[in-house]
């Protein structure tokens, strides 16, 4: 085991994701040289310009099996690589892709793993990550002499903005591939939304805080007060059928940066307010004065929804009379 | 003819209640469960679901309901024989264990290995220790393959294949095939979990469980260590408004129009 810090680079549809930056900046943090690591096919492209982007060392390893993402593939590849050399860290995105291989390439190479972590901590060489939806912080090592896989959860630092003079080292790698079990077929594109969150001045959002179905009516009338006003949600309520999956803000849903973020009863889990975090001005309202949602609110209000949102309404409405 | 039934592993972990208030605990690395209340992790009542409904597409189908945890976690397995799940099984740990990932996957497939599942099913995540890395380190132990993040599925008719949808990031999906056996991760939102029968619930209270005690062995140094887990910063980043609720309202739309223009 070297002291390397390995990044593995992900990409969709030809293009790198911006995820990557953030890994870089975590990685620097953590003492030791930086190599990354990007798979596909072809690969060179995509190696090329990482290289040129973050100016470090990037391996390319490219197989004709690698067109889609597939984990049996990533694992296949990573673990050919550390059968040479074996970092200290594998620094993984904690993203569908990420999460889906890393655990298990963990177990392949007989690393310790650690999932989703938030910071590092060089002064112990600990990694920090969020239980308990975010109610607690855990703090995790790798035993000395155990290297280890980690997810870093997007949005947890901020990506590296250095400029680059000189482009990192290319090295490519070609492998042939044995047979697989999983098959990727393709990917499928979004389902067009009921509603345009990324147009929209203000969104007025509803988390599971509203409790009650008809609630929803409060948050669309608020919406409604404003010319470009738009109702946007936490997962939960989308899962409930509560509202149209077009709703719905976070990772999995729409990223949006509106003038004026108004969270209702959302807690602020990072798949939420990886969504929303760059709206101009954020306001929260929940009963909860330690809710995560208020370490990225710029204002909070810490009441019942139920009964503030009305009033809310009332000064708005006369507001416009 | 051709019986086609399946044998459905569904791994349910026994969590404290969402709206839970959590102290440190005396070791200072985890929470405390004194005056918590548990509860099935609501990430697994969907894997569970979508077991009970290929159960209900091929009936003769059996379900066990496996969970890790002290003794307090077979009310959990009971409530997935309530839910409908045909066996229930507890591999049991000491009190105030801690289960790592590698720990906690090396236990659900030494207890999987020679039982013939076709399918094994896992939350996305389980909702204390959020990590989603179980499902994928048990495929990798029993060398099976995986897909995790599931919104859809559906078995070939000679029950050889699976495909799913993949949730990927911002509404696009991943379609794959599956041989079986094989893992899957069940995402929240893929079904809508049903509530008990009177029929399930009055079978789940007679009903006997599997207790497994005695863990496997953890090859040494290979799992990360716990140190402590602490609170996050108490204070908040922005400000409270203050006032009554009518000069709140006043006060934010006075902030809305100062730092923006869409009042
Ligand atoms: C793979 C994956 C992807 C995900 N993607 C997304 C995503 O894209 N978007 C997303 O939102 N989530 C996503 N999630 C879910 C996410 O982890 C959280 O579970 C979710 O965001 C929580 O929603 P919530 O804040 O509405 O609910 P909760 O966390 O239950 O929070 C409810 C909040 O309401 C407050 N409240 C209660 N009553 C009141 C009241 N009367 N008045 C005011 N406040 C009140 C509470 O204090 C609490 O803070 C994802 C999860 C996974 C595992
Ligand atoms: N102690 C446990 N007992 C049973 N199943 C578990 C346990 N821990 C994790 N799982 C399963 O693994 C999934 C992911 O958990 P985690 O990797 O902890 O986020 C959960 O949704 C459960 O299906």
């Amino acid at each position: 085991m070297n002291k390397d810090i390995w990044i593995i680079a992900e990409h969709f549809d030809g293009r790198i994701r911006p995820v990557n930056s953030e890994l870089i900046a975590f990685a620097r943090k953590i003492p030791g040289e930086i190599k990354v690591i990007v798979i596909g096919h072809p690969v060179k492209p995509l190696a090329e310009e990482i290289a040129r982007a973050t100016g470090c060392d990037v391996i390319g390893l490219d197989s004709p099996a690698a067109v889609l993402y597939n984990s049996e593939v990533y694992r296949y590849l990573i673990k050919k690589l550390c059968g040479q050399d074996q970092p200290r860290y594998l620094l993984v995105p904690h993203t569908p892709f990420g999460w889906d291989y890393a655990p298990a390439l963990a177990v392949d190479l007989g690393f310790s793993a650690i999932a989703s972590v938030t910071d590092f901590n060089p002064g112990n060489s600990t990694f920090i990550r969020q239980i308990l939806n975010g109610k607690l912080l855990e703090e995790l090592k790798s035993p000395p002499g155990c290297s280890a896989v980690v997810t870093v959860m997007p949005g947890s630092v901020k990506p590296e903005t250095e400029i680059i003079t000189s482009p990192g080292s290319v090295r490519i790698l070609e492998f042939e591939i044995p047979q697989l079990k999983t098959r990727t077929i393709r990917y499928l594109p979004a389902q067009p939304g009921t509603v345009n969150l990324k147009d929209a001045e203000v969104i007025v959002a509803a988390g599971r805080g509203l409790k009650v179905q008809e609630r929803i009516e409060l948050i669309r009338e608020l919406a409604s007060l404003f010319k470009r006003g738009a109702v946007g949600a936490s997962r939960p309520l989308c899962d409930q059928g509560w509202l149209p999956l077009g709703h719905q803000v976070g990772m999995t849903g729409s990223t949006v940066s509106p003038k004026l973020y108004l969270a209702c009863g959302i807690s602020g889990a990072l798949q939420h307010t990886m969504g929303m975090k760059n709206s101009g001005l954020i306001v929260a309202v929940n009963t909860d004065r330690k809710a995560p949602i208020l370490q990225v609110a710029h204002f909070c209000v810490n009441t019942d929804l139920s009964q503030f949102i009305p009033v809310l309404i009332e000064k708005i409405r006369k507001l416009h009379e | 003819m051709l019986l086609k039934t399946m044998k459905i592993l569904v791994c349910v972990k026994q969590v404290p209640e969402r709206e839970s208030r959590f102290l440190l605990d005396a070791s200072g690395k985890g929470y405390s469960d004194q005056g918590i209340n548990f509860v099935l992790n609501p990430y697994d009542e969907y894997a569970l679901e979508e077991a009970l409904l290929i159960k209900e597409k091929l009936p003769g189908t059996e379900i066990t309901a496996l969970s890790l945890g002290p003794a307090r976690t077979e009310k959990t397995v009971r409530r997935a024989l309530e839910l409908g799940a045909d066996r229930g099984a507890c591999i049991l740990t000491p009190e105030n264990y801690y289960l790592g990932p590698g720990e906690t996957a090396l236990q659900i497939a030494g207890f999987s290995r020679k039982r013939g599942f076709d399918l094994l099913f896992f939350g996305i995540m389980s909702e204390d220790y959020m990590r989603g890395q179980t499902g994928p380190m048990v495929a990798a132990l029993l060398q099976l393959p995986f897909a995790t993040a599931v919104v859809a599925e559906n078995i070939s008719s000679d029950l050889s294949r699976i495909t799913v949808e993949r949730e990927l990031e911002a509404g696009l999906r991943e379609v794959a095939e599956l041989p079986l056996p094989a893992v899957l991760t069940i995402q929240s939102g893929i079904n809508q979990p049903r509530y008990p029968r009177l029929t399930d619930k009055l079978r789940a209270r007679e009903q006997k469980l599997e207790a497994i005690t005695g863990l496997e062995p953890l090859p040494p140094g290979r799992c990360a260590e716990l140190l402590r887990a602490f609170f996050p910063p108490s204070s908040p980043a922005g400000t409270f408004l203050t006032g009554t609720m009518e000069e709140q309202a006043e006060k934010l739309i006075r902030i809305i129009r100062e730092k923006t223009d869409v009042l």
